[in-house]
């Protein structure tokens, strides 16, 4: 019997048509051993993964090495009839492990399934079944049929992995297209006069961790700064939190969540806008979560971006050691495996693993080193007039930083305390460097939280409390114009985040004031505060919480304004606030009324919606039937045109009506 | 170990601002059934499956009718009501509360201008937690626990659910064994009681409160023991491992048919509120509070599906309602402020 690889007489197709095929029939083992598994691990966790594809060369190099292998097995076994088992194995390793995998999948499916995969015998068993194979199928592999179908398998193998991956690659991974990650592009300077801030939100800092890091040579390298032990979070999870701190407002359940916070980043309502409007250029280096929340920031980097680099080895790394750990059977992973290479693992890291999701980095990792970035960044920008914006997941869950903020390859959880220290050890680094820069005295500095952790100081020891975290949060503050003599001072005033916009407002406001004023926490009315597009109940709140209250309101007509929302202030948001202590405002008392505008059915009966037809009569309009598991049956879950918009007899009018679940 | 709504233990990536605002980073979902279908051979069954199960959702009407990319853009839609979430303290499995509570939320959706949602937690800590934190904007919680949230950040009971009778209250109930030769609570004195938590109401405050009542000192007691909830409490008795215990009236009364008879019965006490922070707007809590006040007492027997402690219908419910409940915990001492968390 012949055959395209063994076959000792002259050639009678071409040499391409005859390596071609051989060479495809060489690809699903690699492909299957190393491709598959690999790209499937990297696949599921890209993002976390920080989407380096280069993490997948060790397994290229594998899969070339085995390929190599495969090769010269094929010209060996050409000229001696004893490398043809060996040969067979090769041709067979693929498809033994697409059954292990297949196998392992049923794990939980299937009683008893676990025998072939997690005990000692199962792992006898596919090495047996290898040497079986190759013993029965070893005559037949070489038959020209069996091979041109591995080639085919191999071509299908190839097409498919390297469709996925490149597709992932090329469409799906995030490319950084804004130059705004660029630190070293020149931008028109910021003002000359106006000093540098400095705002710094360490996510989850629990006013008790600062307090269990705090030491008489800590309290002495933060001097300058005043400490607010009293101080609150609005809200217990970041966004929201993120959404008061920045427009100064707290949500008011007159809009959504999701439009509160959107407004906060890229509207009248964020303070970003008015430090822009003065001519602060403005950084930010933040989590790579903040995706499209750029707007009003001159240079955007994130921690993912920033550190990639130092990220690759590590990532490389944690998905070498998933990889391992998902495709060793669990026999001699739990023999061997778990207790070499994994022993720095916990149980949170093992049940990652399990789940095929190591985190190789964390984001308090991330976070550390895309800190490190920004304070070698902040060396060449400018010295005056801007505005940077810093946001850390530390000492935020998980705890993986040491007090020094080393740390181990995607696992090792240390303490919350350290990961505290962590966190500390930033903020005197940092500090330092501005003192280095002669930055420190001018700029104003705050750190803060965006809600606490869930502990608790009990009898003077940090413990795990039964909430799920307190909204208890660290707040520093070092005002401009003040040195580092001295120690921390601690002012037990209670505070909470909404203050920060006043605090950086007015401290902008004030600057270069002779003589310097005193700080904005301790005097009323330091500044006007924003109180346009807020509800007048909304408004009041505002007013009254930064000393002032509302003076002359006046109604007017409106349609982009809801109903009893402000339209405008006066004094205008921002202004000095010492001349005054009323703020009169105008106010939307919603749209014109008439008989052709169309009112508001959502969240009402579709027979209300009849019969408002059948009395307008109106030729042009539509009830769809939708399906929404939340609302009843039969109520109206959005029309159009919206609710105040003018209609004519010829508006074509939409609803659409809950059909039942 | 609930897992109900531990944010604590959720990795940071999850819930983070590009994902609240909803901006699509994700692979394509036909991507991904392509994929499974060529990854491994198991994983084909689910992608015919799922093939077989998309093909006619993609075809059908309420599909076409729900596509956004069909819709005019100026519309009003529900999705952009302000969401409220309203957070339950409840010991069995979620499906079996979602499904009993999800009326209520239709109620509420139907006779108010916002979304609402319903939480659940099996822990009344983390559902105090879960109000201050304001992953909640309203919270059924026990009296005790509110008290609790008042004292600590500011609550308002806006409603107090009615009973089988129609009225604002509740009762506690010591249980016994039917054949239990115990007839009064002063025959419990050297015998075994089982009660709940420190933050339970009706299984901790008031029974201790009744005990003391009848005379009958925590001292004098053979044995007393705290378990975690009314069910556990209940089963215990009905076990024999406890000659005695002290539940919520709707548990005792579960438990009568399978062998529990009611020693004692407690005054009545106003029943556990829903509870809204005290700085959520005036106008949010009329409008809630309107809209639950619009289900009486009448109406309860359309809503036989509705779950039992809520079907009946609400009063309203003030700061003063719940005084005499504040007097027991001061005169006492024994109440479920920090210090209870302190003992335990």
């Amino acid at each position: 019997m012949t055959s395209p690889i063994f076959s000792e007489g002259p050639p009678t197709v071409g040499l391409l048509d005859r390596l071609l095929p051989t060479l495809l029939s060489l690809t699903p083992t690699p492909v299957l051993l190393f491709v598959s598994t690999s790209s499937d691990i990297y696949l599921r966790n890209q993002s976390l993964l920080q989407f380096q594809y280069r993490v997948l060369a060790p397994f290229a190099k594998l899969s070339l090495v085995t390929l190599v292998i495969g090769i010269l097995l094929a010209a060996l076994s050409k000229r001696h009839r004893a490398f043809r088992p060996a040969m067979s194995v090769y041709y067979l390793t693929g498809p033994v492990f697409l059954l292990f995998a297949f196998f392992r999948g049923l794990q939980g499916v299937l009683p008893g399934i676990h025998v072939l995969y997690g005990t000692a015998i199962g792992l006898a068993f596919w090495p047996f079944l290898l040497l079986i194979a190759t013993a029965v199928l070893n005559r037949r592999l070489h038959t020209p049929s069996i091979v041109r179908a591995f080639a085919v398998f191999g071509m299908i193998l190839l097409a498919y992995e390297g469709g996925t991956l490149l597709y992932n690659i090329w469409f799906l991974t995030p490319r950084t297209t804004s130059t705004k990650a660029d630190v070293t592009r020149p931008l028109p300077s910021g003002s000359q006069t106006l000093p540098n801030i400095y705002h710094f939100v360490f996510d989850a800092y629990q006013t008790d961790l600062l307090e269990h890091t705090l030491s008489e040579e800590t309290q002495r390298a933060l001097g300058g700064f005043t400490y607010f032990p009293n101080n609150r979070a609005e809200w217990g999870w970041t966004p929201m939190s993120f959404g008061t701190f920045l427009s100064g407002r707290d949500y008011f359940y007159d809009r959504t969540g999701a439009e509160f916070v959107s407004a906060a980043f890229d509207s009248k309502a964020s303070f970003l806008y008015w430090l822009k409007s003065l001519g602060y250029e403005t950084v930010a280096f933040v989590p790579g979560g903040w995706i499209g929340q750029d707007t009003f920031f001159d240079r955007f980097v994130s921690h993912d971006e920033a550190a990639k680099d130092d990220l690759l080895p590590l990532n490389t790394e944690a998905l070498w050691n998933l990889w391992l750990y998902s495709n060793t059977p669990a026999a001699l992973r739990d023999a061997v495996v778990r207790r070499h290479w994994f022993a720095g693992l916990n149980e949170e890291d093992m049940n990652l693993l399990e789940n095929g999701r190591l985190l190789p980095s964390s984001s308090p990792v991330t976070s550390y080193l895309g800190f490190e970035r920004m304070m070698e960044a902040e060396r060449n920008l400018s010295p005056t007039g801007r505005y940077t914006l810093v946001h850390v997941i530390i000492p935020h869950y998980p705890l993986k930083l040491r007090a020094d903020c080393s740390y181990s390859v995607g696992s090792a959880t240390t303490e919350a305390i350290e990961q505290a220290q962590c966190a500390l050890k930033l903020i005197l680094d940092f500090t330092s460097l501005l003192k280095d820069l002669g930055r420190f005295d001018d700029s104003l500095i705050l750190v803060h939280g965006d809600h606490g952790g869930p502990y608790r100081t009990e009898n003077e020891r940090l413990v795990i409390m039964g909430r799920n975290r307190s909204l208890d949060t660290v707040l520093l503050v070092k005002p401009m114009g003040v040195s580092a003599r001295g120690e921390l001072e601690k002012l037990d005033l209670e505070t909470s985040l909404l203050i920060i916009p006043s605090i950086i407002m007015s401290s902008v406001t004030d600057a270069g004031s002779r003589p310097p004023r005193a700080a904005p926490w301790s005097r009323s009315r330091a500044v006007v505060p924003l109180v346009e597009g807020e509800l007048i109940e909304s408004a009041e709140r505002i007013l009254r919480r930064n000393g002032f209250s509302l003076g002359e309101t006046r109604d007017i007509e409106s349609s982009q304004y809801a109903a009893g929302a402000v339209i405008s202030q006066d004094p205008p948001a921002y202004e000095r606030g010492d001349d005054t202590t009323e703020v009169s405002v105008l106010v939307s008392s919603g749209p014109p009324k008439g008989p052709n505008v169309m009112p508001d059915f959502v969240g009402r009966d579709v027979a209300e919606v009849s019969e408002w037809l059948r009395q307008k009569q109106l030729p042009s309009s539509v009830i769809h039937k939708v399906s929404n598991p939340v609302v009843p049956e039969g109520m109206v879950v959005s029309q159009s045109p919206r609710a105040g918009a003018k209609t004519d007899g010829n508006t074509e009018i939409v609803f659409y009506v809950n059909a039942g679940n | 170990m609930a897992r109900d709504l531990d944010i604590r233990n959720t990795a940071w990536e999850n819930y983070n601002i590009a994902s609240f605002l909803r901006i699509k980073t994700k692979r394509s979902g036909v991507f991904i059934l392509f994929e499974s279908m060529m990854r491994y051979p198991n994983r084909i069954a689910p992608f015919v499956f799922a093939l077989g199960m998309a093909f006619p959702i993609a075809c059908s009407d309420s599909a076409k009718g729900n596509d956004a990319a069909d819709r005019p853009q100026n519309v009003s839609s529900l999705a952009e009501r302000p969401l409220i979430s309203i957070g339950f303290m409840h010991p069995v499995g979620l499906v079996i509360t979602t499904k009993y509570r999800q009326p209520l939320m239709d109620h509420l959706i139907l006779h108010t201008r916002y979304a609402f949602r319903a939480l659940f937690n099996t822990d009344s800590e983390k559902t105090v937690g879960m109000l201050e934190q304001r992953l909640a904007e309203v919270c059924h919680m026990g009296v005790v626990s509110y008290l609790e949230a008042d004292s600590e950040f500011g609550a308002i009971p806006l409603v107090r659910p009615l009973n089988r009778d129609g009225e604002p209250v509740s009762y506690s109930v010591f249980v016994t064994p039917q054949a239990s030769p115990l007839r009064s609570l002063g025959e419990l004195k050297g015998r075994s009681l089982a009660l709940g938590s420190y933050h339970s109401t009706l299984s901790h405050l008031i029974p201790r409160h009744e005990l003391i009542r009848a005379g009958v000192a925590l001292e004098e007691l053979g044995a007393i023991e705290y378990l975690e909830n009314d069910e556990a409490i209940a089963s215990a008795v009905l076990e024999g491992r406890f000659d005695a215990g002290a539940v919520d009236e709707l548990v005792a009364r579960r438990y009568e048919e399978k062998g529990l008879r009611a020693l004692h019965v407690s005054a009545p006490i106003p029943s556990a509120p829903l509870v809204a922070r005290a700085e959520l707007p005036q106008r949010v809590i009329q409008s809630v509070r309107d809209a639950l006040l619009l289900l009486d007492f009448d109406g309860a027997k359309d809503r036989e599906h509705w779950d039992e402690d809520l079907r009946y219908g609400f009063a309203p419910a003030s700061a003063a309602d719940y005084e005499p409940i504040r007097k027991i915990i001061e005169t006492s001492g024994k109440g479920c402020q920090r210090s209870c968390h302190l003992a335990e």
